[in-house]
């Protein structure tokens, strides 16, 4: 790749938002105050199934410094049905929710009131002075029975059944003849958290002009349609601000606290604030969705994949929210970044009273990833390859086609990934004791990155310049942590030739800046960079104009670096002069613009046949790790994480990303498990729900590919989600390789490994 | 309920309030204090975002009693350093990229201070222990282990 | 209306008389790592504080001709950081170097730790294989010492009546054919609640067990000695076959629980390969 020439972008600079973060400034969701604020308590259902009978509010209602207790009466439009996408009325499917809980529960978190008091305390104890009377239901709790005909119902409707895809390529029974070797395994995989450590919390006031505002830690300022709708207000009187969030991982994607904050400063005009506890936090938002997958593989005696069957049982929980797009997702990459001859792949999305299943990153790419390099590598075995030759043989490349029949015309680097993160992970450690394993694996994935093509995906941005050079960005862009605001900081500051420091980003707000979409499947860059680059290329433009005439030079061979514009023949102007001049003259000094994704029809979800994605991010990671086989205890001693990123617009943020996907993922694959019985949540404490924490993890190693072949600003691509997909079947793949075993579920605890080798 | 007046000294300034027994530190920094900086995450002393230095030792706030911290000096991370004087710490946590959402900082900071006030040349292992109090759920800890060696006996001042 | 109160006795003095003002009203707090977390959750309510981390009687780690004396609030940091008990109890300091994490162990104390009687408790198991006693503080202010083989009754239900106070924790000190070993598993490397503990003492001469004191956290609803299988070592020559048939008696020897963090099988399985590590580790600092 020819080495670009590029001021800002490409460098490792340290986020414009760095040093408020490091010093302390920075002012999260709970750190906004406003005088008299109302504290918000939620009453969450005492059962995952239940007949809601009634409530009686009144003894809380009467307790000292209780403003209101609401229930779902209270709430003008309780019931909504979203069809996914930007607005409420582009794209596919219809998911019904309710913001409080009414006739029927559907798990254990439902909210069933809210208390707004003049303390917690005081909100704390009118909690448990609301009586409700539930009637407990059966309930159902594995999606597999919740498919029977005769299962719970845990809606409305006479099916649990939500939505289920196809994808049909070949024949698949002609395929199976083909093949010399075939491996047949169910894999499951458990619901997880995003255990971000910033939990749930927000404040709400009665702004001038009845406009209801919500300050809140959203990765979706656009929300504020569905707050509207539910509150029964005009589109435009609900304001939605997303301050730096504190970690989102696609769990503060969906509405969490917004709506009870809206709905008590619609009712007492005053302000109001709500932060999720932890317990809370784990029990009642969304999770990554448990799957069952069943998958057939068979290849030929020299590795050729001729066919994969996969079935993939997707538990959705309680309420649909996210989950038909989460398995679409699934079902697209339910085969892997590897060329097939004949494909048959069924999923289902299937409601259950567990906790509902939404976005979680990587939205439903690293389940169905465990599964099919668990497969890859029981081929290999049996066939006596290494798992890297029979990738190789398989590898889909730029140009080929996934079973969907969509062509990937951007670059496809995945086998380069593989053999990069191989090689840096290098020979394998000795083992200094017997009863200690070494073993070694690695995973390859794919995961889009910008979101499905029929949505119609646009995002838009502001760029302007100020009269004495710096740069405003204004932009609805939600900075979850992953350098979104500063990414456009560096691409305005990379087009007009200005310091980092030059720039000023505005962002987050639903009524003041302009709406750049979700801050979700990996599209902030791609698509608010995008339009980014647009509007600071307009205003570049511009400038160049007036300054060219001046400069006696063709626009396009200025220079601009240094706050300057150059001539080719050496002589400047400082970039404010320019703009002063472009002012006195009545020229744009800014521009709005938006990009669009590609627009796709919905595609064929009986045959799964269409373009669903813009573009893939490939990679792999390789780990090796060191089993105590009486205990079952693994170290992770290696972690390598090699991607294709096309290209770094901050080296220092990507391999940010990339050390905090692996490890995020890694906890996926080894310790972290929502355990729930009966739809109960066993685990609501961070005591109990087991992250890995410092002493758990080595440091990651991370090598980029540039291929420069992205769809994003200057040729990138997404890596917030892409980092994290492999990381599982990758520690997954190690674990088997230093015990000979494999194991079919995750996570992969000492007591499963014990259990595989048979001591127990 | 009883109030107690107390003094804490945050950050060097002495903070005169009152507080009932049983409220905890965390609790009257961030609702009486407007110390904003010392976080919620979990108030049951899993996550470390709360961390402060009570005389020096790292603890998290959650789990103390504000009434305990009477006549004592507590230290945040606007203790350790400022912006016209920033901790060295704070200078390689810029320099290495080790924040990325930022919650988990201010009390990251906070625990990395005490491990290089007691050991100002900590192996790998010791700096995971020491840390060993603190998520983080965005670096996956790698840029935090390198901005913590980077600080090292000879580059503290 | 419930008004606490919070007091903080510079000596036992003090300590006394607000013992007899409020009796049983009293709660002891030091750390606090285990109450707080217990009044948020509501299991207990205070009404009376008693804050005893600053009374110097029970802060000191003091070495006497024949016993090591442990201060009850003294911190976990303190403990592992102790010279006397680094040289005298290895396996108490082991034990608190694992406990919690960096900043639980700068706060809890190891009385409070004793007194929680988490069935996991981290110090329990090697103070109950140290022969350790405690010293209570009653609530007329009389003082007792009690063995803590005798303390912990059933499930967090020990012999504390309320009002009585930990002081101090005395530990015979070892003699030299005394060797031992603690091991924990947990789910993670720091801030793990034990699946399975083991803490172990032995009393050798020349590949002579005299006497062996096995003890346990996550086997049963109190941190517990093996007694069945101590006897199994008593006065036997330790070898392969004796290590081998006493690891699967003292695998079967309890009746633990299937929870979140382990089930039956593998507790009892982790039991067998612990007890050989131990026995093999503590062996091994004899020479033996």
């Amino acid at each position: 790749m020819s080495k670009k020439n590029f001021n800002i972008i490409g460098n490792p600079f340290p986020r414009h938002d760095a040093w408020d973060k490091i010093l302390g400034e920075t002012l999260y969701a709970e750190d906004f105050t406003l005088s008299n604020m109302l504290h918000l308590k939620i009453l969450r259902s005492a059962h995952p199934a239940a007949k809601l009978l009634s409530i009686d509010t009144s003894h809380a209602e009467q307790l000292p410094g209780v403003e209101v207790v609401l229930t779902a009466k209270d709430v003008p439009n309780n019931e909504t049905v979203t069809k996914f996408g930007q607005t409420h009325d582009v794209g596919g499917f219809a998911g019904f929710s309710r913001a409080l809980a009414d006739k029927k529960i559907r798990f254990i978190g439902e909210a069933v009131a809210i208390v707004a008091a003049i303390d917690v305390k005081t909100a704390t104890k009118a909690l448990k002075l609301i009586k409700v009377e539930y009637e407990p239901l059966e309930g159902v709790f594995d999606p597999e029975e919740a498919l029977k005909d005769d299962a719970y119902k845990v809606g409305e409707e006479d099916t649990n059944l939500i939505c289920n895809y196809k994808v049909r390529k070949g024949d698949i029974e002609k395929g199976f003849k083909q093949a010399d070797v075939i491996v047949e395994n169910t894999y499951r995989v458990p619901m997880v958290d995003h255990a971000y450590i910033e939990p749930e919390s927000g404040v709400a006031w009665m702004a001038e002009d009845k406009v209801i505002t919500i300050r809140s830690a959203t990765q979706v300022i656009e929300h504020f349609r569905g707050i509207a709708e539910i509150l029964g207000v005009p589109h435009n009187r609900v304001r939605v601000i997303a301050p730096m969030v504190g970690g989102g991982f696609g769990g503060k994607e969906d509405i969490t606290v917004e709506t009870f904050l809206a709905l008590v400063v619609l009712k007492t005009g005053k302000p109001a604030t709500l932060t999720y506890t932890r317990e809370e936090s784990l029990i009642a938002h969304s999770k990554r969705h448990a799957y069952v997958m069943k998958y057939k593989t068979g290849a030929t005696k020299d590795g050729k994949l001729v066919a994969m069957e996969a079935e993939l049982i997707q538990d959705a929980g309680g309420y649909i929210y996210l989950s038909p797009w989460v398995l679409l997702y699934s079902t697209v990459k339910a085969t892997g970044p590897y060329d097939i001859t004949h494909v048959k792949v069924d999923t289902c999305s299937v409601l259950t009273n567990n906790t509902f299943g939404s976005a979680n990153r990587g939205f439903g790419g690293p389940q169905p990833c465990f599964a099919y390099e668990s497969q890859l590598n029981e081929l290999a075995k049996l066939l006596n390859m290494t798992p890297l030759d029979i990738r190789k043989k398989n590898f889909l490349h730029s140009g080929d086609a996934l079973a969907t029949g969509r062509v990937l015309e951007h670059a496809v680097e995945t086998e380069a990934t593989a053999e990069k993160a191989l090689v840096a992970l290098g020979k394998p450690t000795k083992s200094k004791e017997s009863h200690i394993k070494i073993g070694q694996g690695f995973a390859a994935s794919m995961m889009s990155y910008g979101r499905n093509n029929f949505i119609h995906d646009t995002s838009r941005s502001y760029v302007g310049v100020e009269l004495d050079g710096t740069v405003v960005v204004r932009c609805g862009v939600q900075d979850i942590g992953c350098g979104q605001c500063s990414s456009l900081a560096q691409i305005a500051a990379e087009v007009l030739g200005v310091a980092l420091s030059d720039v000023s980003v505005y962002y987050g707000d639903s009524a003041l800046t302009p709406l750049a979409g979700t801050t979700t499947a990996t599209r902030q860059l791609y698509m608010s960079g995008n339009a980014t680059w647009k509007a600071a290329k307009v205003v570049r433009n511009n400038l160049a104009r007036i300054a060219g005439e001046q400069l006696k030079t063709k626009p396009t061979n200025l220079v601009f670096k240094g706050n300057k514009i150059t001539a080719p023949d050496g002589n400047s102007l400082s970039l404010d002069t320019v703009i002063k001049s472009c002012a006195g003259q009545g020229i744009e000094l800014y521009a709005i613009e938006q990009f669009n994704a590609p627009a796709k029809d919905l595609i064929n979800f009986k045959t799964g046949q269409g373009q669903v994605f813009s573009d893939f991010t490939f990679g792999t990671i390789a780990m090796e790790v060191a089993v105590d086989t009486e205990t079952g205890k693994v170290d992770v001693l290696k972690i390598i994480s090699c991607f294709d990123v096309g290209q770094c617009v901050n080296p220092l943020s990507v391999e940010g990303q990339m050390e905090g996907g692996a490890i995020y993922g890694l906890g996926y694959g080894m310790c972290e498990d929502v355990i729930l019985n009966k739809g109960i949540t066993m685990t609501p404490s961070l005591g109990e729900y087991i992250l890995p924490s410092s002493m758990d993890v080595p440091k990651v190693q991370t090598i980029t590919i540039e291929s420069g072949g992205g769809v994003g600003p200057f040729g990138a691509k997404g890596i917030g989600e892409p980092s994290c997909v492999p990381a599982a079947a990758a520690f997954s793949n190690a674990v088997a390789d230093a015990i000979g075993q494999r194991i079919f579920d995750l996570p992969v605890t000492p007591e499963r490994i014990v259990r595989a080798l048979h001591k127990i | 309920m009883k109030q107690y007046p107390i003094k804490i000294i945050v950050n060097g300034k002495s903070r005169e309030i009152s507080v009932t027994a049983d409220e905890t530190l965390l609790d009257t920094l961030r609702s009486k204090l407007d110390v904003f900086e010392v976080k919620n995450g979990c108030e049951q002393g899993d996550c470390g975002a709360c961390t402060v230095l009570i005389e020096g030792i790292a603890v998290n706030s959650c789990l103390t009693l504000a009434i305990q911290a009477d006549g004592k000096e507590v230290t945040t991370v606007k203790g350790i350093g400022t912006d016209e004087n920033p901790h060295p710490l704070q200078e390689s946590f810029h320099k290495y990229g080790a924040s990325q959402c930022g919650f988990c900082t201010p009390g990251m900071i906070t625990s990395a201070k005490a491990l290089l006030d007691e050991n100002p040349n900590p192996s790998l292992n010791e700096i995971k222990n020491g840390i060993s109090g603190n998520f983080c759920r965005c670096t996956g800890y790698t840029k935090i282990f390198d901005a913590i060696e980077s600080v090292t006996n000879e580059n503290q001042s | 209306m419930n008004h606490k109160e919070y007091f903080k006795p510079n000596n036992t003095q003090e300590l006394g008389q607000l013992v007899k003002e409020f009796g049983s009203k009293v709660t002891f707090i030091a750390g606090g790592t285990d109450l707080i977390p217990q009044m948020r959750d509501e299991v207990k309510s205070p009404e009376v504080f008693i804050d005893i981390s600053e009374i110097d009687e029970l802060l000191s780690i003091v070495e006497e001709d024949d016993v090591i004396s442990i201060g009850a609030a003294t911190k976990i940091s303190e403990v592992t950081s102790s010279f006397i008990l680094i040289t005298h109890c290895p396996i108490l300091v082991s034990a608190a170097e694992q406990l919690g994490n960096i900043l639980t162990r700068n706060r809890a104390t190891i009385g409070g730790n004793i007194a929680n009687a988490s069935p996991c408790s981290d110090t329990a198991p090697p103070l109950l294989t140290l022969n350790a006693s405690l010293v209570i503080r009653d609530i007329k202010g009389e003082v007792k010492t009690q063995s803590i083989n005798d303390f912990f009754l059933s499930y967090k239900k020990t012999a504390l009546q309320q009002g009585e106070l930990i002081t101090q924790i005395l530990i015979p000190k070892k003699s030299e054919k005394q060797c031992g070993s603690f091991v924990k598993i947990g789910q993670r490397n720091s801030a793990a609640i034990s699946v399975v503990s083991m803490a172990m003492m032995l009393d050798m001469d020349s590949g002579h067990c005299r006497q062996a004191k096995i003890a346990m956290g996550g086997m049963a609803p109190i941190p517990i000695r093996a007694l069945k299988t101590e006897q199994l070592l008593k006065n036997n020559t330790i070898n392969e076959a004796l290590i081998e048939s006493s690891a699967h008696h003292l695998a079967q020897e309890f009746l633990p629980i299937s929870d979140i963090r382990g089930s039956e099988e593998y507790r009892r399985h982790l039991t067998a390969v612990l007890f050989k590590r131990s026995i093999n580790n503590s062996l091994k600092q004899q020479g033996e």
